[in-house]
């Protein structure tokens, strides 16, 4: 040792802690995969035994209502209605939220769909800024529009709440694209199931697809490097992560772009909260907290196979804004309802998921980047030995390369979208790289985010969208 | 740091990286066989599908689509005979449950999987297509350990239509009791006319719960049974059983007649909202200017859902100009009336 004995004890302690962190993260990563896989392949055995067609065919299907809250969507409105009206479901309605866009949302959307003003009476009194009108198509009667003062995402989900007059409601992003069958899929655990109150489906990248009449219809990596990683992100994500917290009945996030809910346990619980950037996993945990605090019982679910298709960043500016944003709504969350964590009372949730976002997904990021400097330190004091510390990183990329192959595994073990073997291949070899910048760009973005909540920020940032690109196969 | 921590660093990186080996392996094999029988199954399905035709129409032998049912590929045959059978009736479907019969007893030992998703399975193909010879095992699947493959039966007995396997289905209702009502209803009402005299007396039975009764009511209201409605008064007269007047009320607006409007007017007050709520559907639906004063009073209920049925329920009893008076006020009434005549037009 070449340095003075209070700073190598000093670098060993904190080294010594990044290492029981990266170890327990993967441990867990490690064991919500296995359990994922296993739930997956049970899942897809009961894919193949219960016809859902044949479940819905019959009378009784619960009617769903689904949400879109949309701002500044003129691009894009008229498309992602038109094929909202396609969903195959025998009885929905769609909303369509206009929270005060300052473009020309609205009027493409009274024109495209001959929309009259309507009177809709509330049925909940949910708080949320003033609905200045309501509209109904007159070609699709199951098409409405409410028009209000702009108030952000979770104020539009709320207006639409209070006139939902449906026993289920779907909230999507206005951006998502919906399988046409999306809706029969992540209904089911609602007929098996009568005490579910909230279930998600699968988001998968939208980009590199081809899509025709609101449909995708050829799925293909893209060609864009960012998005390609998005792509083996978003399967580790949801095949492995959350598949693996269904596993265990400790669903704590239910995307904002595609969650299945009902209306009248989320209006009871106050609906939407306004002041979060994460009021998608917002409204889950509270869900889990108002139904054990009134000993409700209740089940929130993951369901892999209803698909909504989205659009991810392809520039790193816009990546970074968004992973700022989704890791401030997490520390948001977690902070917020803090109550649970370690708390007996909140059972398997509060002992055991809500501490592991508190510590490793909240906390964890700057445990990350404190640990790629230390170690950096470490190595440049000669405290530590390159080979150590390139075993050390060694083991940190076998492990993730191991995680994201597993994914991709899985994925073709149950749901298959990605048919060429040249994008199957491709996957692997970002598995295999992704640990070598992308990663830890994630990281640094989500550190960013961690102290950007804690400053207040409040930013959405834009998003930049190409549309969805009616493509040939290739 | 010492050797031997490095060491395990060093052994747990090639275990970890030994296994993405592995997993890398077994995904292009899973790719690959996946492949595979993608291909089968679109070369059986090539080679089934003239010849059954041919044979639903009439015009094919049964021997010439067996023969080409070749060894392994029999519960792929069943499992494409399945397909068709969903889709067809009468004598087609016939036909086709005859077509399968040699090879049923290939797919009978799957009802002792250990995996409920398998026994799940074979209890629906077995049902549909040889309940006649494998009904023993069927009704004996309602006791299985998995609730699943319980439902599964219970599913598969009631598309049948034999009203004798109703009361093996309602006793064991609390197998099926989680799931969603509407789906259960669904379930009871599948079994069309052949089990109304059964669900008739399930509705009327007292000593029933009145879970029970009230689903035996609900699919009574879904197969139109205008039978149902003096029992359904009787249950609105003397019963206190939310679930079971919910039902009850629904039958009554479904099949009810002008006489049994006075059954369902005291439910307007219910403590229940839903309660309140079916009652206001009963009363638009069987009164006349009579109901106009208590269906408006209901336009001040405290439940929103109350509100706006009642509001519905005064355009379905004709009371369209006390709609139109109202709707000229500003108030929240005048919402809801202006509602109601929309939507009534």
């Amino acid at each position: 040792m070449t340095l003075g004995g209070a700073w190598g004890g000093l670098l060993d302690a904190f080294n010594g802690l990044v290492l029981a962190y990266f170890l327990v993260l993967n441990f867990v990563y490690l064991t919500l995969g296995l359990l994922a896989f296993a739930a997956l392949k049970r899942y897809t055995l009961r894919m193949k035994t219960i016809d859902v067609e044949e479940m819905l065919s019959a009378a009784g299907v619960p009617p769903i209502t689904v949400l879109a809250p949309a701002y500044n969507e003129e691009a894009g409105c008229v498309e992602s209605v038109k094929s909202l009206l396609t969903l195959r479901y025998p009885d929905f309605q769609i909303f369509v939220i206009n929270d005060g866009s300052k473009d020309r949302t609205l009027a493409k959307l009274v024109d495209a769909f001959e929309m009259t003003p309507v009177t809709r009476v509330p049925v909940a009194q949910v708080p949320c800024a003033e609905v200045r009108a309501v509209y109904r198509s007159r070609r699709h009667p199951n098409l409405f529009l409410l028009d209000k003062v702009n108030g952000g995402k979770a104020d539009a989900l709320n207006a639409g709440l209070n006139y939902c007059g449906t026993p289920l409601f779907c909230a999507i992003d206005a951006d998502s694209l919906l399988e046409r069958d999306a809706l029969m899929r992540v209904v089911r655990p609602f007929l098996e199931d009568s005490t579910t109150v909230a279930t998600g489906g699968i988001i998968r990248i939208a980009n590199g697809c081809s899509v025709r009449s609101g449909s995708v219809t050829d799925v293909s990596l893209p060609r864009n490097l960012l998005a390609r990683f998005q792509v083996l992100e978003y399967l580790r994500a949801f095949l492995t992560g959350r598949m693996g917290w269904h596993a265990l009945d400790a669903t704590l996030v239910i995307s904002g772009a595609f969650g299945l809910f009902r209306h009248a346990t989320v209006t009871a619980a106050g609906g939407f909260w306004k002041d979060t950037v994460g009021e998608d996993m917002e409204l889950v945990v509270r869900l889990h907290r108002h139904c054990r605090e009134h000993g409700i019982p209740y089940r929130i679910s993951f369901v892999p196979d209803p698909v909504a298709w989205t659009e991810c960043p392809e520039t790193l500016k816009v990546l970074g804004r968004q992973r700022d944003r989704w890791q401030r709504g997490l520390a948001q969350v977690i902070w917020r309802h803090r109550v649970m964590l370690l708390n007996p009372r909140y059972g398997f949730i509060g002992m055991a998921a809500y501490p592991y976002f508190f510590f490793l997904e909240m906390l964890g990021p700057i445990l990350e980047l404190g640990g790629y400097l230390g170690f950096l330190a470490a190595l440049l004091t000669g405290h530590w030995s390159p080979a150590y510390v390139a075993a050390f990183l060694a083991l940190s990329v076998a492990f993730g390369m191991a995680l994201s192959i597993g994914a991709v595994a899985m994925e073709e073990l149950t749901f298959r979208r990605y048919t060429r073997k040249a994008d199957v291949f491709r996957l692997f070899v970002l598995a295999v790289v992704e640990s070598l910048g992308y990663r830890q760009v994630l990281g640094w973005w989500r550190v960013k985010g961690v102290f950007n909540q804690f400053r207040n920020s409040k930013a959405w940032g834009a998003m930049e969208r190409k549309g969805f690109q009616a493509g040939v196969a290739r | 740091m010492n050797d031997a921590f490095f060491l395990a660093v060093a052994a747990a990186t090639a275990g970890l990286l030994a296994l993405a080996l592995l997993l890398f392996a077994s995904t292009l094999w899973l790719h690959r066989r996946t492949d595979a029988k993608a291909a089968r199954s679109r070369r059986l399905s090539g080679l089934w599908e003239q010849f059954l035709l041919d044979h639903l129409a009439g015009e094919g032998m049964a021997e010439a689509l067996w023969s080409r049912v070749g060894p392994g590929d029999e519960l792929d045959f069943l499992h494409y005979l399945w397909t068709y059978h969903r889709t067809l009736s009468g004598e087609e479907k016939v036909r086709v449950e005859s077509l399968a019969a040699p090879y049923l007893d290939r797919l009978a030992p799957r009802l002792a999987s250990r995996l409920p998703e398998i026994r799940a399975r074979a209890v629906i193909t077995l049902a549909a297509l040889g309940l006649d010879r494998y009904e023993r095992q069927v009704l004996a699947a309602l006791d299985d350990p998995s609730d699943l493959v319980a439902v599964q039966a219970a599913g598969a007995l009631a598309r049948s239509g034999r009203a004798g396997h109703l009361p093996a289905i309602l006793s064991h209702f609390d197998r099926y009791a989680g799931w969603s009502s509407g789906f259960l209803v669904s379930l009871l009402a599948s079994m069309g006319a052949a089990a109304l005299p059964a669900l008739r007396a399930l509705f009327a039975d007292a000593s029933r719960s009145g879970t029970e009764r009230a689903f035996a009511g609900l699919a009574l209201m879904e197969l139109s049974d205008a039978e149902a409605a003096q029992t359904a008064a009787g249950i609105c007269a003397s019963e206190r059983d939310p679930a079971l007047l919910e039902a009850a009320l629904a039958v009554l607006g479904r099949v009810g007649g002008p006489e049994h409007l006075d059954a369902a007017r005291p439910h307007r007050l219910s403590a229940n909202p839903r309660v309140r709520r079916q009652a206001l559907q009963v009363i638009g639906h069987l009164g006349g200017e009579d109901v106009w004063a208590e269906l408006r009073e209901s336009l001040e209920d405290g439940s929103a859902l109350v509100r706006a049925e009642a509001g519905r329920s005064l355009m379905k009893a004709g009371a369209t100009e006390a709609l139109e008076e109202l709707a000229r006020s500003r108030d929240r009434k005048g919402d809801l009336a202006r509602q109601s005549l929309e939507d009534g037009t």
